[in-house]
């Protein structure tokens, strides 16, 4: 029998590996008809910010060989109506919800986690969006640098006792150093990548084909580049990785174990199939059945 | 909303460059409205990734039926689909349109605006609902239906080869010419270039128009927020809002009234 339940540091125990990433599951309650969330590991928001954002003119998407880019500006619903409507139903899940802020500056992050914790809400944790390349104050800034990484995980540190994981950008010269300076400043994981920076143009207009001229890369065209970036931040931390970058099927989920993530997120496949996790859940336990495998932490970072 | 796996009964040309399919699907088929649409797997692999966003055209008992205009790598695959595929549908999802009565309904479609466009003009005929039909092409060959004004059925193409030469805007100045009825609610979908040409004439005109708006969707069921249209709002911009500014189309639309549309 083939044990999925994954332990993240001494704080989260998750039924399985197997979460939705950021932006692409909404808040979880959106297709209530087509997905149980609480056969998931786990369940990321979508970012929240401490005003309402509108995000970007159209057009805010592109398909790309293997992958799509994206530009949505992280529009979202801001923190206080997140707290009215969506906090309780967070609260009801037994999967653990995990909830993503965004910020353009360290105040902004801290006043949003500030607003969420003076709810006592039952959530599991917390994911710091560092790494959205998108908008000019969408936290990438943070992300590029490992000082101002490990200062806004120590601020946020301060305030929650709760999971607090970093999500970082492949969009860095060595997302290694990145990823200790959020270790040293007291996250409890890390979770990576976040989009490529990307681009496509019209061959006969040559306009851009996001409104924002670049944007984010994502799918399977991403997944080589992010198996790489979790290896490395696996090499180089000691706290748990979570994979995230064009994970399709249980080959990669698998692979990107291998590689040294404890869990991993889905993203632009929920795009094509919202069952998607649920499904992979299903696999992943025969595919480890198969291998001869008891339990995950058998095979991490077993990638040689 | 469900994913339905449904299977295509007969897939083939219509007119020039625009192609129809059938498929059984029951449970999407039971309850699809005008104006909405399904979203179609293309690819068991990765290209196409996304689905493709198709209006439906028709339905009856327990299928229903897709028309589309072969424009890229998705609609190249799906043109090639034969009886008895296999095809992962997820539907039905947006909007559609909202006839009030009392008005005499006006509908006017081009190019791959003609889906939605015919399944309203079908749900019409059915209910008993007089109204007119205005399609509009670049030339007669794209034209499957008969100009027929007695009938309430207009034509237009670009080169004049069949019904009114000119364009939707101009077949449409002169079906509105012959309406006795004073009020009149049009019903629009067609390419970009004719929503714009219609958009400015209704609100010009100060007509009652509903739109069925064209965007690029990853999901098609709100969660990607990549299908946004810019609406005319008197919020301030530096004010922050959430879903005023820009609505998405799959869950919002893709009909939107035409006065509402920036």
């Amino acid at each position: 029998m083939v044990d999925l339940t994954v332990t993240l540091g001494d704080k989260l125990v998750l039924q399985n590996p197997i979460l939705t990433a950021s932006g692409t599951f909404g808040y979880g309650d959106e297709v209530p008809e087509l997905v149980d969330v609480n056969q998931l590991g786990g369940l990321v928001t979508k970012s929240i910010t401490r005003h309402p954002r509108e995000g970007h003119p159209p057009p805010r998407i592109a398909e790309t060989s293997a992958g799509m880019l994206n530009a949505i500006g992280l529009a979202n619903i801001g923190v206080e109506r997140f707290c009215n409507e969506k906090l309780p139903y967070l609260a009801e899940l037994s999967t653990a919800a995990i909830v993503s802020i965004a910020g353009s500056s360290f105040e902004e992050y801290q006043e949003v986690m500030k607003i969420i914790e003076g709810r006592q809400p039952r959530i599991m944790g917390y994911e710091i969006n560092i790494s959205c390349p998108n908008v000019h104050d969408g936290g990438m800034e943070f992300g590029v640098s490992t000082y101002m990484t490990e200062e806004l995980t120590r601020h946020l540190r301060e305030l929650t006792a709760r999971f607090l994981i970093v999500k970082l950008s492949p969009n860095v010269t060595a997302i290694s150093d990145i990823a200790k300076a959020a270790e040293q400043g007291g996250a409890d994981a890390i979770s990576a990548i976040n989009t490529v920076v990307g681009m496509g143009v019209d061959p006969r207009t040559g306009t851009f084909q996001l409104s924002t001229g670049i944007g984010g890369l994502s799918g399977p065209a991403i997944k080589p580049i992010a198996l790489a970036a979790v290896y490395k931040v696996a090499q180089a931390v000691t706290i748990p990785v979570i994979g995230i970058g064009g994970i399709m099927t249980v080959g990669d989920v698998v692979a990107f174990v291998r590689a040294g993530a404890h869990a991993v997120q889905i993203g632009t496949a929920n795009f094509r199939d919202p069952g998607i996790g649920i499904r992979l859940i299903s696999e992943l336990g025969s595919f480890l059945e198969e291998l001869g495998v008891s339990r995950l932490s058998e095979i991490r970072g077993s990638a040689h | 909303m469900v994913i339905e796996e449904a299977k295509v009964r007969s897939n083939g040309r219509l007119a020039q460059g625009i192609y129809t399919m059938e498929l059984t699907a029951p449970v999407i088929a039971s309850s699809v409205q005008p104006g909405q649409f399904v979203n179609t797997l293309i690819s068991e692999g990765w290209f196409p990734l996304l689905r493709r966003p198709m209006s439906v055209a028709s339905r009856s008992d327990d299928r229903i039926g897709l028309i589309y205009k072969v424009v890229g790598a998705g609609t190249q695959a799906m043109a090639s689909w034969t009886p008895g595929q296999q095809v992962n549908l997820l539907g039905p999802l947006g909007n559609g349109w909202t006839v009030d009565e009392g008005t005499f309904p006006v509908l006017v479609g081009g190019g791959v605006g003609i889906a939605p466009i015919s399944f309203l003009h079908e749900e019409l005929k059915d209910h008993g609902i007089e109204h007119h039909l205005l399609m509009g092409a670049r030339d007669g060959s794209e034209h499957y239906l008969q100009h027929a004004p007695e009938e309430n059925i207009t034509l237009t193409t670009d080169n004049g080869t069949v019904g009114i030469k000119g364009t939707a805007i101009d077949g449409l100045k002169v079906v509105l010419n012959l309406l006795s009825s004073n009020s009149v609610t049009i019903f629009g979908c067609g390419p970009p270039p004719m929503l714009v040409a219609l958009k400015l004439f209704v609100n010009d005109q100060g007509l009652p128009c509903q739109l069925a708006t064209e965007e690029i969707m990853g999901c098609g069921f709100g969660i990607c927020q990549g299908c946004s249209v810019e609406l005319k709002t008197d919020v301030d911009h530096h004010q922050p809002s959430y879903r005023q500014r820009f609505k998405l189309a799959c869950i919002d639309g893709p009909v939107f009234w035409a006065h509402e549309l920036a």
